[in-house]
C-alpha cells in the first residue's frame, strides 16, 4: 500500500490505518528507536505510541512522506523517553550521539543562545546542501536514523577508525556553519 | 544551544533528506527498476497464454491444438516446480521465447517484445479456494515476480522488466518478461515471487561471497526463490556482456504523456483502475500503463504524490524527462 492510501485510511478514521503503518514502517521506525536507545522494550513502545501519535495528527496533517513522518514521530518518542529516564536507565545509542554532537556546539557560547531551534535546523538544512551525496546520507545515516559507526563503516569498506575520522570532519564543518550564522544574527 | 538543541533541529530537517537516504539505502538506483511495470493486467491473449502454461500437465489439454502449437514453439519449457509458503503454492509454470509467442499472431495479442523471455509463475492457494480477482478489494497484498542473474547483486541488475497478471481458473498468474535469458545460462538466472515489486533486502538475502539469493524466512510475507533452467549450451558470454553493457546506458529520451483527466484535483496522478483498464482499447490501455510503469516505480511514489509543478524538480531523476504543458517528456 502507497503513501497516500495510507494517510487516507488515517483521514477515514479506519483502523487498517495502523497495521499497514506497522506493516510498511514497523522494520523502520523499530530500528530507529532501537539504534537509539538500545532497549528492545523501550523501542517497541516508542513505535505503538509513533502509531497512536500519528492516529492523533492525522488528520489534520496529511503528511506526503510517511518514512519521514514517521521516524520524526520515533525520533522524538524516544529522546522524550531518554529525557525521562536518563537517570535511570542507560541508552547508549543516543548517549553516545548527544556526545558527538556537542562537537557541533558553537564556541561562541554567548551569542549561540539566541538561536532558535528553527534557524539551526535552516543552518543544518542548508549545509547539507552544500555536501556530497555520500557525506549527507552519512550524516542523516548516523544522526537521524542512528546507525552505528561501526555498521556505517562495514558498509562503506573502511575501518571503523576511519568512518569516525569522517564522521569527525563532518561535526567539526557543521559546527562552523552554525558558528558562521551566529556571528550573522 | 547543547547538543540536544541540535538532536531536535536535525530531528525537524526537511522531508526531501529523509526520504533521498530512505530510497538509495541498501540498493543502487537502476534505470531498469524505473521502468517495472507496476501491473499490466487483463489483456485477452495474456489470459489464454496463462492458462494454456496452467492446463499444461493435464492431457487433455495437450489435446487442444492450440495448446499443442504452443508448446512445440522453439525454447518453450515446461517445468512445474512447485515451492509452498505460507498458506500458498507458488509454481515456477515454464519458460517461453518472445519471439515464438509473436510467431502465434494472436488477436489482440499483448505487447510481446521478440529478443525477451517470458517466465510464467501462480500462485495458488493450499486450501483450494480461489485466489481473489485483481479487481476485488480483499485483493491488498499483491504478487510480483522479478529475475536476476546469478552471482550479480540484485540490486544493481534486473533481467525483469515487467509483468503481467492475471486471474484465471482461480489462480494468479504472472508472466516476467526478462531479457534474453539464454545467453546467460552459464551464470544461472533465478525468479523471485514474493509482494515486492523489485528487489529489496526484505524478500531476499543475497550472500555476496557465494552469489546465492535465498528467500529471508523473516520477511513478512510470500517469498520464493526459483533457479531458473537454462541450456548450458546456449551460453553466450559475449551477447550477455552486451547486454549488461546496455543495462547501464540510459535511453537517450523516453517520451510519456500523461492524461490531463488522470490527475485529480490536488494535482496528484491517480492510478487507473483495473476496471478502467479493462473498458479501454488495447493500444490506449497499454500506453496508459506506460506511464503507470513510470509513475508506479519508487520516484513514481513520491511523483505521484506531488503537485504537477514538482515534477520538474524530479525531472533529473527520471532520465532524460522534462515537463512539456503538464506531461512528462
Amino acid at each position: 500500500m502507497q503513501d497516500y492510501q495510507i494517510v487516507d485510511l488515517y483521514w477515514e478514521r479506519d483502523e487498517r490505518a495502523i497495521k499497514e503503518s506497522e506493516a510498511n514502517y514497523g522494520k523502520y521506525c523499530r530500528s530507529i528507536s532501537i539504534n537509539l536507545l538500545n532497549n528492545q522494550e523501550d523501542a517497541e513502545e516508542c513505535v505503538n505510541d509513533t502509531w497512536l501519535s500519528a492516529w492523533n495528527s492525522i488528520p489534520p496533517n496529511r503528511p506526503t512522506a510517511l518514512s519521514a513522518f514517521f521516524g520524526r514521530i520515533v525520533r522524538n518518542l524516544s529522546i522524550s523517553r531518554f529525557r525521562a529516564n536518563r537517570a535511570g536507565k542507560r541508552y547508549d545509542g543516543i548517549t553516545v550521539m548527544l556526545s558527538e554532537l556537542d562537537d557541533c556546539v558553537p564556541s561562541t557560547v554567548s551569542v549561540s543562545e539566541t538561536m532558535e531551534n528553527g534557524q539551526i535546523t535552516q543552518v543544518i538544512e542548508s549545509w547539507l546542501n552544500l555536501q556530497s551525496k555520500d557525506d549527507r546520507a552519512l550524516f542523516i545515516r548516523r544522526y537521524w536514523h542512528g546507525e552505528a559507526v561501526v555498521s556505517l563503516a562495514k558498509e562503506s569498506n573502511v575501518t571503523q577508525n576511519q568512518m569516525a575520522q569522517r564522521m569527525l570532519r563532518l561535526r567539526q564543518s557543521l559546527k562552523k556553519a552554525l558558528e558562521k550564522e551566529e556571528i550573522s544574527l | 544551544m547543547n547538543s540536544e538543541n541540535i538532536y531536535d533541529a536535525i530531528t525537524n530537517i526537511n522531508d526531501d533528506f529523509i526520504v533521498e537516504i530512505k530510497d538509495s539505502k541498501g540498493k543502487k538506483a537502476h534505470w531498469r527498476i524505473l521502468l517495472v511495470a507496476a501491473i499490466i493486467t487483463m489483456l485477452a491473449a495474456g489470459t489464454a497464454l496463462a492458462t494454456w502454461f496452467l492446463r499444461a500437465p493435464d492431457e487433455a489439454a495437450m489435446q487442444d491444438p492450440v495448446l499443442a502449437a504452443y508448446l512445440s514453439l522453439e525454447g518453450t519449457v515446461i517445468i512445474n516446480e512447485s515451492i509452498d509458503d505460507g498458506d500458498y503454492r507458488v509454481t515456477l509454470l515454464g519458460i517461453a521465447q518472445g519471439d515464438a509467442i509473436i510467431s502465434l499472431n494472436i488477436p489482440d495479442m499483448p505487447l510481446i517484445e521478440p529478443d525477451s523471455t517470458y517466465v510464467i509463475t501462480a500462485v495458488q492457494k493450499l486450501d483450494g479456494s480461489d485466489m481473489p480477482l485483481l479487481t476485488d478489494s480483499i485483493f491488498d497484498r499483491r504478487f510480483y515476480a522479478v529475475a536476476g542473474i546469478r552471482g550479480i547483486s540484485p540490486w544493481e541488475y534486473l533481467l525483469s522488466y515487467g509483468t503481467m497478471t492475471v486471474v484465471t481458473e482461480g489462480v494468479y498468474i504472472m508472466l516476467t518478461i526478462c531479457d534474453d535469458l539464454e545467453p546467460f545460462a552459464d551464470r544461472g538466472a533465478y525468479i523471485v515471487v514474493s509482494h515486492e515489486i523489485s528487489f529489496t533486502g526484505d524478500a531476499i538475502i543475497y550472500d555476496e561471497i557465494t552469489g546465492e539469493v535465498k528467500a529471508n524466512e523473516e520477511y513478512d510475507g510470500i517469498s520464493v526463490v526459483f533457479a531458473l533452467p537454462l541450456d548450458s549450451s546456449k551460453a553466450d558470454p559475449e551477447r550477455a556482456e552486451e547486454i549488461m553493457q546496455g543495462w547501464s546506458r540510459l535511453p537517450a529520451e523516453i517520451s510519456i504523456e500523461i492524461d490531463k483527466n488522470m490527475i485529480d484535483a490536488d494535482g496528484r496522478f491517480m492510478f487507473p483502475s483495473v476496471d478502467e483498464l479493462a473498458a479501454l482499447p488495447v493500444d490506449e490501455a497499454r500506453a496508459k500503463m506506460a506511464a503507470v510503469s513510470i509513475l508506479g516505480s519508487e520516484w513514481g511514489y513520491y511523483l505521484m504524490q506531488s503537485p504537477l509543478e514538482d515534477f520538474e524538480l524530479m525531472a533529473d531523476h527520471i532520465m532524460a524527462c522534462t515537463v512539456v504543458d503538464g506531461n512528462i517528456r
